[in-house]
Formats: C-alpha cells, structure tokens, sequence
C-alpha cells in the first residue's frame, strides 16, 4: 500500500465530488483545446491553400469574398470577369504566372474547376493515376472526391448548375474522368479539374438562371449569346441524334465545333490568379486592374491578415469563457477536497498513529488533486480530440476542407502543465491542514 | 520496561495536570481507572508520543519518547507502539486487510498478508478480510482495531476505553483477547478506562 494508491482510493471512494471536479476541468480543457485545434487547423489550410498567389483579379465586389472564393474555394463569386480583357496581366513583365479559373458548377456540391494545367503548380499537385485533363469535359479530379464518391478513370459524370446542390445538370454533356490527383492536403482534394473551354462549351447553349458565377454576363453579351444560341443549339441537336443510341462521351471533335462558335471575346473567367515575377509588380497591377472596367484586384495576404484580425476577438472570448471554467474546477476541487478532509480527519489521525509522517500525509492529499488533474486532463484531451474528429464530418461537408481530431499540438503540454498547477494549488491548502493536524486533539475530540 | 517519571503536561486553557510515576515491567498488563475529566485520555496520548509532557520522562526500554521527535517518532510510534481507540476508525476508502497492510507498511514494515490473515482468524473476523470497514459491526471494528494494534508486534499496546461502546459479552470477549494476543506478542499492555466491568480483570490497577 503506497500512498499513491491510498490518494487514488480515497478518490474513487468519493465517485460524485471527484466526478464533478473532473468533468469541470475536463470541460475547460475541451474548450480551449477545440478552440486551439480548429484555429490551428484554419490557418494551417489558409497557409498550405494561398499556393504562394500574390494578387487574384476578379469582378468588383468584396475584396475578401473573392479571395475566398477564387483562392480558397469557400465563398461564392463575386461575378464574372471577361478574359480577352485580362490580357494586362496576361503580358505584363512582373508576372511570373497569370492563370485563370472559372468556378460555377458543381458535382453534388464538389466545385467544378476550369483552368489551365498551371493551377496544379500552386499547389504541388501530382497526377496518382491516369492523366491530365486536355480535350474539353476531360476531367482530372482530387483524391477525396475519388474516395468519397468512388469515381474511377472512365467513368462519367454530369455537372450541376451553380455551387450548391443543384436539381439542373448538363446530363446530356458528361464530363469523362481521366486522372485522379495525389493527396496534397490542398483545396486540390476536393476539386474537380476541368479546361477552360469545358466550362465554356457547356453552358454556350445554356439560359442564364442559376447562382453561379457564369452566369452574371452584360447585356451586349447576353445578346450576343441568343444569337449563337440558336447556332449552337443546331449543332447541339445533331449530336444527340448522332448519339441517341448509346451514351458513350461525345466525340471531342464536335466540341471543337461548338468551341468554335464561340466568340472569343465573350468568353468569361471567375478570376485570375496572379504570381509575382517581383515584388514590385504589386506597385503597378493593383492599379491596372482596379482601373479596368469591371475588374477589382485583391492581395489575398492582406484579405486574410483582416479576417484573421475579425476573428481573433472571438477566439479571445471563448478563450476566456474557458478560463472561467477552469478557475471554477479548481474552486470545486479545492472545496471537494477541503470538505473530504473534514470527514477525514480522525483517518489521518489514525494514519498518523500507525506511523505515517507529516510528509506521508501532506503528500497523500496533494496526490489527490494531482490525480484528479491527470484525470481531468486526459479526459478533456480524450473529448477533444474526438469531438473534433466527430465535428469534422460536418465541417467537410459544409466547407469541403479537411479536418481532423488526430493532430496533436505542442500546447498539449502546456495545457499538462495548467493542470498539474491547477490540481496541486487546489490541493495545496487541504495539504497543509492535514500536515498541521493535531492528532492528539482530533482523536480526544470523538 | 516503561518507566514515567515527575511527568506533567499544560493543556492549551491553561489548565495544569501532573501524574503519579508508573513503572511496569514488560509483558504486564495493567489497568489505568479513572473518572472521565481526571486525563485518562491525556495520560495514554504522552504514553503514545502523541504529545509531549511539559515536564518529565517516559521511557519506553531504551528509548526516551522525549528525545526523538518527528520523522523518527512517528516511525517508532507506527512500530513499538500499537493503539486501540475508543471508536474504532479506520480508512474507508480501502478494505479491512488493506487497512491492516498499510499499518505494516506506514511503520516501514514489510507487507505480511499471512500475518494479516491468521491474526483476524485469531480475532474471529478473517471472514471480514475483504470487507470494507463501513460495513463492520461495532465489536468487529473493535477485534479489528486490536489486529491493527497488533500487526507490527509492537512493545507497547495502549487501549483507550476499549469497551465502552460493547454489551457485557462483547466486552468480556475483547479484553480476553487484547490480553491473549498482548501475553502472546510479548507486549506490555495498557488498558485506560472508567469502565468499572474490568476491575476484576487485571492485576495491575492504577488509580488516576
């Protein structure tokens, strides 16, 4: 019988005061610990997702939406930008790399993203199987949407119109899947790669009726569209009656066809991805861009530095919410303990009669809310970590970013050390009253 | 041998209390009377080292319980000396037989379950080993008090009233036994009571 064993049987001998105690300190410790490991994991996905992309061209709108949106794929777009016009950016000598994107259908929620194969550089994106896309409704698509929805090379897939769940799709003009992307723990994940001309191809024929972004184009161009539309619309019946008999993947060449019909100044981009050749060039192409009819620039380092300062309030409050928790777990263990010991008096008289030290006995009860703080510890770390696992289903499917309970932060141990603080400080006044018992007294007193 | 010797003690009132010398050889058995008020309690509490007298001596064989202090006392207390209470008391939070450990291993003896158990058959309790202490009647508590007493054989027992809280048969059956295992364990025993019931029961009686 050592005296950790007595302080833990004198703990479980008091199930409902221990209890409250350490689920106190454990639910103080969840949520600071959730708090650190959602706000980790956030800015952890904003820095492995800015893909190192100084500016992002988009039509003019909120300067955070579309950085969240082009770049990080979480907002909605602001609108359409033309992209014969984006040539300033194309061509200027700062740029290292211009790339375009065009968000706007989805697969069951799964953003549909056109552009050119340079997207993946952003990102480190390496091809697992197959291919990458190269013929119009060719798609190359990231691993979790491979995993989640089993998609296979060859195998089809319609696009639904806008970003949410969508009753409309393309059903007659299937994308085919040709590649399946690594793992990178990027926004790549979870898109769907398309080409440029995929996007413009499917909805040349289309009325303009859903929440994309595709779909916000001026008036000229609206009628320029009916005109074509009727033209497209021909070629368009004649391949389905090429097809009627089996539903293999329209030929490519009939694509082309289509494509071409489309008149090159009225093809329209979400936004423009911008690297920097130099850092000057931030001097210049903001301004060029802001200029231009339309069109709005956004750095998104600057963007998120503001987001970033909007929520830390918020984090600062729940911060101190579980501040508060954790204080009141320490005043209900000290109380439990306090009050245990009045009980406990004559026993650690009687300890002491059977010739435990002062020392023995202080020691006892400061292992007693050492333990209790262990406990609250690992309980809270336990709850934590699978909370956020169980919540992190829900945060992919609303946001489509991955996150997961199984990481494990440095401030753990810090979080360890509060603890053991906690429990001993609680703990440390009972202590000193047992220390100081008078056990002549005690015993003479029943 | 115990010897006392001018021994007085000052309660914290202020109150003034000096006893008469004792002198018992080892292996006796004595009775200390008393009226409740007159420092039975006070007298057994300087016997135990439990608190120091003011003025005098009371030396335990080679050992004068005035000289060690602390740490050493309270090791030479948990081993040479075995007290029984009037209410028995125990840990709660363990069973009998780890009650009866600890008061082994807080006197720094080794765990000796064997000793544990055939002191309880002895006592009459063994079927108790596994109980917890809440769950024992008032004259198991009090055979159970007299096993911890006991464990570590010490030179000393002290009980204060023992039987105060017993009917006649459990009395008569306790003092049997806590002279049986004292005459056994070569203890010196020394019983503190106003209980009038055990008058007939020593040889040795003092009158406080």
């Amino acid at each position: 019988m050592n005296v950790l064993k007595i302080s833990w049987k004198n703990i479980i001998y008091r199930p409902l005061s221990s209890g409250l105690s350490l689920l106190l300190l454990a639910s103080g410790i969840t949520i600071i610990l959730i708090t650190l490991l959602t706000s980790r994991q956030i800015s952890d996905k904003f820095k492995n997702n800015s893909g190192g992309v100084d500016l992002v061209i988009a039509a003019e709108g909120s300067r955070l939406q579309s950085v969240l949106c082009n770049l990080y794929q979480i907002d909605k777009p602001t609108g359409n930008i033309n992209y014969a016009r984006t040539g300033f950016a194309r061509m200027h000598p700062m740029v290292e790399k211009a790339i375009p994107i065009s968000i706007g259908d989805n697969y069951k929620t799964y953003r549909i993203l056109a552009t050119t194969h340079d997207y993946l550089s952003l990102y480190g994106g390496e091809i697992q199987e197959g291919k990458l896309w190269e013929t119009p409704l060719e798609a190359t698509i990231g691993s979790e949407v491979a995993t989640k929805f089993g998609l296979k090379i060859g195998d089809n897939f319609a696009g639904g119109h806008g970003l949410g769940e969508s009753i409309e799709e393309h059903k007659d003009q299937q994308y085919t899947v040709v590649g399946i992307l690594k793992k990178s723990n990027t926004v790549l994940d979870n898109l769907l790669l398309t080409s440029l001309e995929s996007v413009w191809i499917l909805h040349a024929g289309h009325d303009h009726d859903s929440g994309g972004s595709f779909d916000i184009i001026s008036k000229e161009e609206h009628d320029a569209n009916l005109l074509k539309k009727e033209e497209v619309h021909h070629v368009h019946e004649e391949n389905s009656h090429e097809h009627h008999h089996d539903h293999e993947v329209t030929n490519p060449k009939d694509y082309e066809a289509i494509l071409k019909g489309i008149d090159f100044k009225t093809r329209e981009i979400t936004a423009m991805l911008i690297q920097y050749k130099t850092t000057r060039a931030r001097f210049t192409l903001p301004g060029i861009a802001n200029n231009t009819d339309g069109m709005m620039a956004a750095e998104p380092a600057i963007e998120i530095r503001q987001l970033f300062e909007l929520i830390e309030p918020a984090i600062s409050i729940i911060s101190l919410m579980a501040m508060v928790i954790v204080i009141i777990a320490a005043a209900s263990m000290f109380i439990a303990m306090l009050n245990s010991l009045k009980d406990r008096q004559y026993e650690i008289a009687i300890m002491r009669t059977m010739g435990a030290s002062t020392t023995k006995v202080f020691t006892m009860i400061l292992l007693e809310g050492f333990l209790l703080a262990i406990l609250g510890y690992l309980l809270g770390i336990g709850i934590s970590h699978l909370g956020m696992e169980l919540f992190s289903g829900y945060l992919a499917e609303t946001y489509h970013y991955d996150f997961t309970g199984w990481i494990w932060l440095k401030e753990e141990w810090y979080i360890l050390a509060g603890a053991i603080v906690i429990g001993i400080i609680s703990a440390l006044y009972p202590a000193i009253k047992a220390y100081r018992t008078d056990i002549s007294q005690t015993l003479s007193n029943k | 041998m115990l010897l006392t010797k001018d021994i007085a003690f000052n309660y914290k009132n202020g109150n003034n209390i000096s006893f008469q010398d004792i002198c018992l050889e080892d292996e006796s058995q004595a009775l200390i009377l008393g009226k409740s008020g007159c420092g039975k309690t006070t007298l057994l509490h300087l016997l135990a080292g439990l608190i120091k007298p003011t003025k005098g001596s009371i030396k335990l064989n080679d050992t004068e319980l005035g000289l060690i202090s602390g740490n050493a006392l309270d090791k030479f207390r948990g081993q040479e000396i075995g007290i029984v209470f009037q209410t028995p008391h125990f840990i709660d939070s363990v069973s009998v037989k780890e009650n009866l450990i600890l008061a082994q291993t807080l006197a720094g003896n080794p765990k000796d379950l064997d000793k544990v158990q055939s002191l309880l058959s002895e006592l009459g309790v063994l079927e108790k080993l596994n109980s917890k202490t809440k769950e024992l009647s008032q004259g198991q508590k009090q055979r159970i008090s007299i096993a911890r007493a006991l464990i570590n054989s010490p030179q000393l027992i002290l009980a204060d009233e023992p039987t105060s809280a017993l009917d006649d048969e459990n009395c008569k059956s306790v003092i049997s036994l806590l002279k049986q295992q004292a005459s056994k364990s070569k203890a010196t025993l020394i019983v503190v009571t106003h209980d009038n019931r055990l008058s007939n029961l020593f040889d040795i009686k003092i009158t406080l």
